[in-house]
């Protein structure tokens, strides 16, 4: 009878202590990173009995496929890195396409006011309306000089900002590694599942900042690498990244991580999004709007130079440009200073070969082998399709996120159906080892009966 | 699979974040009636719609540039016609001053007549056009072509005339150079012409050698008429064939229009009927997967607990 005693106070603890982690798994439902744990029940067994004596609730288990936080945090990173480009591709391609603010208008209205010109060469009005196009286009290239140079602005601080939480989150992490190791390590005891789940949790919100690769310790802490192998995370110990600034505000920022950059090798989260879209997308917008600038500059100025203008006086240049800046001057005022006539004509001749001759030039080809108005159209249709492409490439990615995250969810989420059928169970088999301590008790009143 | 709640709530989500995407997109589309807000909507049919309009403008140009020279050409034509008129007066002075019965002093005034021609073809070269361009000075359009200093015609204008695109490759002259229709014709210098004449007819003729001379100088002076008179109607010719042209590109350009629009706005502009439906469609889907979430929510075992 001791022995039914023990085997019912056994079973009551047990599943009691079964209904504490269900509780736990209910009340965790929409714990972010939260992974269900479950008892683990024995049956007690003693040497040379035939009949067990009773349960054993062993440890408490956390359910986890590292296969499948890792195929997560994998993913956080590719479309985290991925929102980040294609939100500012998409912004950077709006700027450049949209009628408002894109160079499309004012390119057209300046080669049409050259064409009137030419076929009206000495009225001052036409003149005055090729300058005054001139003045909007300079003016078109400096805007948009100023909005390639915001981009790089806004990317120097959104660098910043996540190497910041970069650093915190990395503190984080080797915090909790020194914690889960003084828990004794990856063995049979019970691990700490909520310091572990925290782990997870830092870990994938590090991998939505920059890409990691992460090696498991035998004492049971985490390293995080990142770029290529450079340890943010050994043990206990965390190191910081840097910013390296540029000179001006205007100059890209480097990310270093003991005094090394790193920039290059990010490929992944926020920061790799970030450095993907200044490497492949805005460099190479910078350089194609410097060269169209150039291409304008060069063969007005050149038209001018092959010219002279209502004084007879060879043509002086329209334009000034200082690359990389893609920003133009306009340095004539005078609407008389446009040259109209070839080299050799009179002050005020009405020959109008050498506008003509300015029509066509703009209509050749002058940069990279496209004429001007290609060029444009080229630059457009080139970051339409990076942000296209972008945009695509995000949609599947997390199309393959959600995927990721059903898989884990699957594994390690909590179902409140299952969670109600295992109160149901565990309330059941609590009942019923109370059954079996009162029955224990009737059974010993009996035999006090019967002995009295 | 194990399905969990987090799963159903985020799936759910997704969802109607994807629908109301949707949603709005195909509102943008038909509140702007453009499908190409940016690049990134379509990019080759942005470069073309970009490429059409730049093709658009140049034609525009072109069309104008086309009306300026049948305008000014149509000023010229007036005024070559004006040159006819005073070439056949011109004529029928002469023949009136051939006939033997004419006195001197009836043929001193058909001089007068004929010199005052040679008058108004005088103001008739140095003509002007609607904005008050010399109609015959070539290039130099703000300079007099004409100027007649003791009794001698200079042209002072260019030897050029303007030449004004009206194609991609093709440029038209905006009109004839004053040397080309006043001086060098097969009669030479019509102002010299005109004065030669009225002296023909002013000669006195006391005896029959200086009779046989006005004669023969008669006879030239018409046959040189003649030849001015040819000369200016080969021109009128000419320009007929110009005005010609200029319809037909005109033409062409009109044509060429209605195409590239009809291209970009197949390419740019929304379908109206098109995005309803799809507007439709989307509400619908977006209403099924409110209506399953709140459904799928309520499903729950502790209701029966």
């Amino acid at each position: 009878m001791s022995g039914l005693l023990g085997i019912g106070t056994s079973a009551l603890l047990a599943n009691q202590r079964a209904l504490a982690v269900t509780s736990n798994n209910i009340a965790n439902a929409n714990t972010e990173g939260y992974s269900r744990q479950r008892v683990d029940f024995s049956a007690r067994h003693v040497a040379g009995q035939m009949i067990g004596q009773g349960v054993d609730s062993g440890l408490v288990e956390r359910y986890s496929d590292s296969f499948a936080n890792q195929r997560l945090t994998q993913s956080v990173s590719s479309h985290a890195s991925l929102a980040s480009s294609s939100d500012l591709a998409g912004r950077l391609d709006l700027l450049m396409s949209d009628s408002a603010t894109s160079l499309t208008d004012p390119l057209r209205a300046f080669v049409d006011s050259v064409d009137a010109w030419a076929a009206d060469p000495t009225a001052t009005e036409t003149r005055v309306q090729v300058l005054g196009q001139a003045e909007t286009i300079a003016q078109r290239f400096g805007q948009l000089q100023d909005g390639i140079d915001q981009f790089t602005a806004e990317i120097n601080t959104r660098v910043g900002g996540a190497v910041a939480s970069i650093n915190s989150l990395s503190q984080g992490i080797a915090e909790l590694n020194d914690q889960i190791a003084l828990n004794g390590g990856l063995g049979s005891t019970q691990q700490p599942n909520s310091l572990l789940d925290q782990r997870d949790q830092l870990v994938n919100e590090l991998a939505s900042l920059i890409d990691v690769q992460t090696v498991p310790q035998d004492d049971g802490s985490l390293n995080v690498l990142v770029g290529n192998g450079q340890g943010i995370v050994v043990g206990k110990q965390a190191s910081l990244l840097g910013v390296e600034a540029g000179l001006t505000p205007q100059d890209p920022v480097a990310v270093t991580v003991g005094g090394s950059n790193i920039s290059a090798q990010i490929g992944g989260g926020e920061l790799g999004g970030l450095m993907a879209f200044r490497s492949d997308v805005l460099d190479p917008a910078q350089q194609d709007l410097t060269a169209l600038a150039q291409g304008l500059a060069d063969t007005v100025n050149s038209a001018q130079a092959a010219g002279v203008d209502a004084n007879g006086v060879s043509g002086g240049a329209l334009f000034a440009i200082s690359p990389p800046s893609a920003a133009l001057e306009v340095l004539i005022e005078d609407p008389q200073g446009l040259a109209s006539a070839p080299a050799g004509a009179a002050a005020g001749s009405g020959d109008n070969s050498n506008a003509l001759a300015l029509g066509d030039a703009l209509r050749s080809p002058s940069v990279n082998g496209l004429s001007l108005q290609d060029a444009n159209i080229a630059l457009v249709s080139t970051l339409g399709s990076s942000a296209r492409r972008l945009e695509a490439a995000e949609t599947a990615e997390s199309a393959v996120l959600a995927n990721n995250q059903e898989i884990k969810d699957s594994v390690s989420g909590v179902s409140l159906d299952e969670e109600a059928a295992d109160m149901l169970r565990y309330q059941q088999a609590y009942q019923a080892a109370a059954q079996i301590i009162a029955t224990a008790n009737e059974m010993f009143e009996s035999l006090l009966a019967a002995a009295r | 699979m194990r399905v969990t709640q987090s799963m159903l709530y985020r799936q759910t989500l997704t969802t109607l974040q994807d629908r109301q995407t949707n949603v709005m997109q195909a509102q943008d589309q038909i509140s702007s009636g453009t499908r190409l807000n940016q690049a990134k909507d379509d990019p080759v049919a942005m470069a073309r719609v970009m490429r059409n309009d730049d093709l658009l403008q140049s034609l525009t140009r072109q069309d104008d540039n086309i009306q300026i020279v049948s305008s000014r050409l149509q000023f010229v034509e007036s005024e070559l016609d004006g040159v006819t008129d005073i070439m056949h007066r011109g004529r029928e002075l002469m023949i009136a001053g051939a006939n033997a019965t004419q006195s001197d002093e009836a043929r001193a005034a058909l001089a007068i007549e004929m010199r005052a021609l040679g008058e108004d073809l005088l103001r008739i070269a140095n003509g002007q056009d609607g904005q008050g361009r010399y109609l015959f000075a070539g290039q130099d359009d703000a300079t007099q072509p004409f100027v007649e200093a003791a009794g001698v015609t200079t042209y002072q204008g260019a030897a050029q005339a303007r030449e004004i695109p009206i194609d991609a490759s093709t440029t038209m002259s905006n009109g004839l150079t004053g040397d080309s229709v006043f001086m060098n014709g097969a009669a030479g210098d019509l102002f010299a012409m005109f004065s030669d004449l009225a002296d023909t007819l002013e000669m006195t003729t006391p005896d029959a050698a200086t009779t046989a001379q006005r004669n023969s100088d008669m006879e030239a002076g018409l046959a040189q008429l003649d030849n001015g008179l040819n000369h200016v109607l080969d021109l009128r010719a000419g320009l007929g064939v110009d005005m010609q042209r200029l319809d037909a590109a005109s033409e062409r350009i009109a044509t060429l229009q209605i195409n590239l629009q009809a291209d970009s706005s197949a390419l740019r502009d929304t379908d109206v009927a098109e995005s309803l439906s799809q507007l439709a469609l989307e509400l619908t889907a977006l209403e099924a997967a409110q209506q399953t979430f709140t459904r799928i929510q309520s499903l729950s075992l502790f209701n029966y607990l």
